[in-house]
C-alpha cells in the first residue's frame, strides 16, 4: 500500500526537476504558473456558465413536462460517455505512451501496483470533468425539484463513483487490446488516427447541432426556453442510460423515492465501482506487463534503405528549401504539431463550409440573396461595405492566430534550439523559412476558402481582387504577431509535444493580441463612417490598406531588428 | 584555428562564473583535449566557441572569424557535435544527413559518401529509420557521420566516445588522427583519461572556469614528475585536497 501511495504522488508530481533553475528560469516558471492557473480559473468558469445556462433550460423543460427524473439520467449518461471517450485516449497514453513507463517497470513493484497508480492519475482528470459537469447541474436540479437532505450526500457520493466502472473497463479493454492487437502500439499512429477522428467527430457534431439548431429555431420560435430540445429526444436519451451497466444504480440512488431505496441504490452504485476496479487491479498482473513488452516491442523493426532511396533521399536542394522542408517533416510527423499547427488551421474554413451545407437550402438562398445584394455594389458604393475589407481582415488575424505554428515556432525546437544557432545559416533566413511555413499552413486554406467565396458570388472586381489578398494579409498579421511572443519569451523546456504546443501560452497571447488588432481594423472602418459619413468606398480601401501596411511593416520592422538579438539572448 | 581570448561567462548575474578569464588557442594539425571534473566548464566553454552561448567578456575566433561579429563565416569552418545526441529525432537518419550536405553548402549528390561513411560505421542497414528509433550510440553516430561528411576544417567534440562501441571509437579516434595531419584542428572534452593521452597532441585541464593546466604530455610531465600518469596529474591538479584522494594519488605516484 505505501508504496501505490509512493507511485501514485510521483505520478501526480510529474518528473522531478532534473538540473538546479538560474533565476531567470525560475522566474520564467513562476509566471508560466500564474498565467496557467488564470488561464485555468477562465475556462473553469466559462464551461461553469455553460453548464448553468444549458442545465437551467432543460430542468425548466422537464418540469415542465412533468417528469423531473428525466434530468439525473441525462447528466450521469453524458458525464459516461465523456469518460468512456475522453478516458479512452488517456488511459492508453498514460497506461502505455507515457515516458516513464520504463523508469516505473524497472522498479520492485508489482504491475498491478503501476496500473493502480496510473488509474488513479486518469480517474483524477475524470473526476474534475464530471464533478464540474455534475456538481452545478444537479445542484441546480435539487434546489429546483426540492430534493430532500439525504440527497445531497448521495449526489456527493454518485459523483466520486461514477467514473469508477467506466475506466475500469476501459483498462481491461485496452491491455488486452495492447496485448492481441497491433493497432495503437505505434504512438505515433495512434496519436494520428485518434486525432483527425476526434477532429471528424466534432465537425460531425458541428453539422448534426447546425441542423439540430435550425430544426428547433424553427419549432421553438417564440419560446421562452433557449435550449428547446424534443420532449421525444430527452425521453430516449435518458432511456439509453438503462443499457449502461451500473448506471441504473446511481440513477435509482438520485430519484428513488424512499430514503431507503437511495441508499441501497447508492451502495449498491458504489459496490459495482469498487467489484469493477478490483477486477482491473488484478488482470493487471496477468496483462499489463505483456502489453508493454508488446507495445515496446513495436518500434523496435528496422526496414533498410534501398539505394533508389537514398537517391531519392539525398536530393539536393536550396538552403531555404531545405529549412522548410525539415520544418514540415518535424511538424506533420508529430500528432501532436500536426492537430496543433495543421489540423487546427483547417478547422474554421471547414466549420464555415459545413455550417453552410448544414443549413441546406436556408444556405442556397442566403448566397443567392447575398449575391443580389452584392449585385447592386456597381451602383451603390458606400463607404460602410468598407465593413468587408476589414471583416476580411479580421477573419484572417483569428486564423492566422488560431492555429498555433508560429506562436511555436521555437518552442518547438525545445532543447535542440541549441542547433539554431550552429548551423552557418542567418537567424533571419531560419526564421523566415518558419514564418513562411506557418503562414502558408493558417492563410492556405482560409486564402483558398476566400478566393472560392469571391467566384460564387460573383463580386465585382473592387472587392473580388482586395478581399482574399485582406485575407491573407490579416493571416500573415495573427502568425508574425503570434511570433513575438515566441520570439521574447520561447517555452524550451519541455519534455513532451504536448508541453511544448498546448500548454504554450505564447499561443494563447497571440490570439488575444489578435482580437485586439481585430477591434483595431473594424473599429479604424467605424470612425470612419462616424466622421466622414459621405466618404466613397474607395476611401475606406484606402484606409483599411493604409492600416493593414503600417501594421505590417511595423510588425516586420520589429522582427528583423529583434531576432538577431533575442536569439543570440536565448541560451539552453 | 581557435582563438579564445580572455573569455569569461557567468550564470545568475555574474553570481556564479562558468568559465573565467580564459584564453587558450589551437594550432593548424593538433587534436586538443579538454579535461576537467564536471561543472569545469568545459562544455560552457565549447558552446561559446560554437555561438551557442554568448561570453560576457572577451573574444573567440574561429579560423580568423570572430563568433559574434562574422557568425556565419566562423559557423562555416566548424562542425558541433555535443554531448547529448538527441537531436532531430523525426527525421530518418538520411534525411539528418542529407539536411546537413545542403546546409554547409556541399556541392553536389551526396548520396554516395553518405552510404560508403555509413558503411564504415556500420549504419547503412538503418539509414531509412528515424532518428527516434536509434539508440543512444547509434544517434551519436548519426551525428559523428554529419561531421565527417560536411568535414569542416575544425571539429568540436563534446565527449564524441560516449555511447559509441569499441570499433566506432577506434574508427573515430582514426578519423580525428587523420583530420588533424591534414592539417586541421579537432577539440573535444573527455573524461576517459587514456584516450586523452593517446590520442591528443596537447592537453587543456579546465578547473572552477579557469584553465589550471596547457601543454603536451612531455610537457605536462615535465611540470610534474616524469614518471606519473595523466590520471595522477589530473587528480592532484583538481582534487589533492580530497582526503579520499590523497592515499590514491601516493599509490598512483608510488605505481609510477
Amino acid at each position: 500500500m505505501d508504496r501505490l501511495i509512493c507511485l501514485t504522488g510521483l505520478l501526480l508530481k510529474g518528473s522531478p526537476p532534473g538540473e538546479a533553475l538560474t533565476s531567470e528560469r525560475k522566474r520564467r516558471r513562476i509566471a508560466s504558473k500564474v498565467g496557467r492557473f488564470f488561464l485555468y480559473l477562465f475556462l473553469t468558469a466559462y464551461l461553469l456558465f455553460a453548464v448553468v445556462m444549458m442545465s437551467l433550460g432543460t430542468i425548466r423543460q422537464v418540469l415542465a413536462m412533468g417528469h423531473p427524473e428525466i434530468f439525473p439520467a441525462l447528466i450521469l449518461l453524458v458525464v459516461v460517455v465523456l469518460t468512456v471517450f475522453a478516458g479512452f485516449f488517456y488511459v492508453i497514453s498514460a497506461f502505455y505512451h507515457s515516458n516513464d513507463i520504463e523508469r516505473l517497470l524497472v522498479l520492485p513493484v508489482r504491475a498491478r501496483d503501476i496500473v493502480a497508480a496510473k488509474f488513479i492519475q486518469v480517474y483524477l482528470y475524470e473526476l474534475a470533468i464530471g464533478a464540474v459537469i455534475c456538481l452545478p447541474s444537479l445542484g441546480i436540479y435539487g434546489v429546483m425539484s426540492g430534493q430532500s437532505w439525504y440527497w445531497w450526500p448521495l449526489l456527493l457520493l454518485v459523483v466520486i463513483a461514477l467514473p469508477i466502472l467506466p475506466l475500469a473497463v476501459i483498462s481491461v479493454v485496452t491491455m488486452l487490446f495492447m496485448r492481441f492487437t497491433p493497432f495503437a502500439r505505434d504512438k505515433d499512429r495512434f496519436m494520428m488516427v485518434t486525432n483527425i477522428l476526434s477532429l471528424l467527430l466534432m465537425l460531425a457534431f458541428f453539422y448534426a447541432s447546425g441542423q439540430g439548431g435550425a430544426e428547433a429555431g424553427s419549432q421553438a420560435a417564440g419560446d421562452e426556453i433557449g435550449f428547446m430540445i424534443s420532449e421525444t429526444l430527452l425521453r430516449r436519451l435518458a432511456g439509453v442510460g438503462r443499457f449502461v451497466p451500473g448506471l441504473p444504480l446511481g440513477y435509482g440512488a438520485l430519484t428513488a423515492a424512499s430514503v431507503s431505496q437511495a441508499l441501497l441504490s447508492a451502495l449498491g452504485f458504489v459496490g459495482v465501482a469498487v467489484a469493477s476496479a478490483a477486477v482491473a487491479y488484478f488482470a493487471a498482473d496477468l496483462l499489463y506487463a505483456r502489453a508493454i513488452v508488446a507495445v515496446r516491442q513495436h518500434g523496435s523493426r528496422r526496414k533498410r534503405l534501398s539505394s533508389a532511396g537514398l537517391q531519392r533521399a539525398t536530393r539536393s536542394r536550396g538552403i531555404f528549401t531545405t529549412l522548410i522542408v525539415r520544418e514540415w517533416q518535424s511538424i506533420s510527423r508529430s500528432p501532436t504539431f500536426l492537430m496543433n499547427s495543421v489540423l487546427s488551421a483547417l478547422i474554421m474554413p471547414l466549420m464555415m463550409v459545413i455550417s453552410l451545407v448544414a443549413s441546406g437550402d436556408d444556405g442556397m438562398m442566403l448566397i443567392r440573396e447575398l449575391s443580389g445584394v452584392l449585385a447592386q455594389l456597381g451602383t451603390d458604393l458606400e463607404s460602410g461595405w468598407g465593413f468587408m475589407f476589414a471583416g476580411a481582415t479580421a477573419l484572417g488575424l483569428m486564423v492566422g492566430a488560431s492555429g498555433s505554428t508560429s506562436a511555436t515556432a521555437l518552442s518547438r525546437e525545445g532543447q535542440t534550439f541549441w542547433m539554431m544557432k550552429v548551423i552557418p545559416v542567418s537567424y533571419h533566413t531560419q526564421i523566415a523559412a518558419k514564418l513562411l511555413l506557418s503562414l502558408i499552413i493558417a492563410a492556405g486554406p482560409i486564402g483558398l476558402l476566400a478566393i472560392v467565396a469571391v467566384i460564387v458570388l460573383r463580386l465585382p472586381l473592387l472587392f473580388a481582387i482586395p478581399m482574399p489578398l485582406f485575407v491573407l494579409a490579416g493571416a500573415a498579421l495573427g502568425s508574425l504577431f503570434s511570433f513575438v511572443f515566441d520570439l521574447f519569451n520561447p517555452k524550451l523546456d519541455w519534455e513532451t509535444e504536448t508541453q511544448a504546443a498546448k500548454n504554450n501560452l505564447n499561443a494563447l497571447w497571440g490570439t488575444l493580441l489578435s482580437f485586439l488588432l481585430m477591434g483595431v481594423v473594424l473599429g479604424s472602418q467605424f470612425l470612419l463612417i462616424r466622421f466622414m459619413p459621405t466618404a466613397s468606398i474607395l476611401v475606406s480601401l484606402g484606409l483599411q490598406t493604409a492600416l493593414v501596411l503600417l501594421l505590417l511593416v511595423f510588425v516586420l520592422t520589429l522582427l528583423y531588428r529583434q531576432i538577431p538579438r533575442r536569439m543570440r539572448r536565448i541560451e539552453v | 584555428m581557435i582563438d579564445i581570448q580572455a573569455v569569461s561567462k557567468s550564470y545568475d548575474g555574474g553570481r556564479n562564473y562558468a568559465v573565467r578569464d580564459l584564453t587558450l588557442a589551437t594550432r593548424p594539425g593538433e587534436i586538443l583535449g579538454l579535461l576537467g571534473p564536471n561543472g569545469a566548464g568545459k562544455t560552457t566553454t565549447l558552446k561559446m566557441i560554437t555561438g551557442i552561448l554568448d561570453p560576457d567578456s572577451g573574444r573567440i575566433t574561429v579560423n580568423g572569424h570572430d563568433i559574434v561579429r562574422e557568425p556565419i563565416a566562423a559557423k562555416e569552418s566548424f562542425f558541433y557535435v555535443p554531448d547529448d545526441p538527441n537531436a532531430f529525432l523525426r527525421l530518418k537518419g538520411v534525411e539528418y544527413l542529407n539536411y546537413m550536405a545542403s546546409l554547409y553548402r556541399l556541392p553536389g549528390k551526396q548520396s554516395e559518401r553518405i552510404a560508403s561513411l555509413a558503411e564504415d560505421f556500420e549504419m547503412d542497414g538503418v539509414l531509412g529509420d528515424r532518428i527516434q528509433s536509434y539508440s543512444h550510440g547509434m544517434r551519436q553516430k548519426i551525428i559523428l557521420l554529419a561531421a565527417l561528411l560536411v568535414n569542416p576544417p575544425v571539429w568540436i567534440l563534446d565527449e564524441p566516445m560516449t555511447g559509441l562501441d569499441p570499433r566506432a571509437a577506434f574508427k573515430l579516434r582514426g578519423r580525428m588522427r587523420a583530420h588533424a595531419d591534414a592539417g586541421n584542428t579537432v577539440i573535444f572534452s573527455t573524461h576517459v583519461l587514456e584516450v586523452a593521452e593517446k590520442l591528443c597532441d596537447r592537453i587543456a585541464i579546465i578547473d572552477h572556469g579557469r584553465l589550471i593546466l596547457l601543454g603536451t604530455m612531455s610537457e605536462l610531465r615535465a611540470a610534474h614528475r616524469e614518471d606519473v600518469s595523466l590520471e595522477s596529474i589530473f587528480l592532484s591538479l583538481t582534487d589533492a585536497d580530497d582526503p579520499e584522494i590523497r592515499p590514491l594519488l601516493a599509490s598512483l605516484d608510488a605505481e609510477g
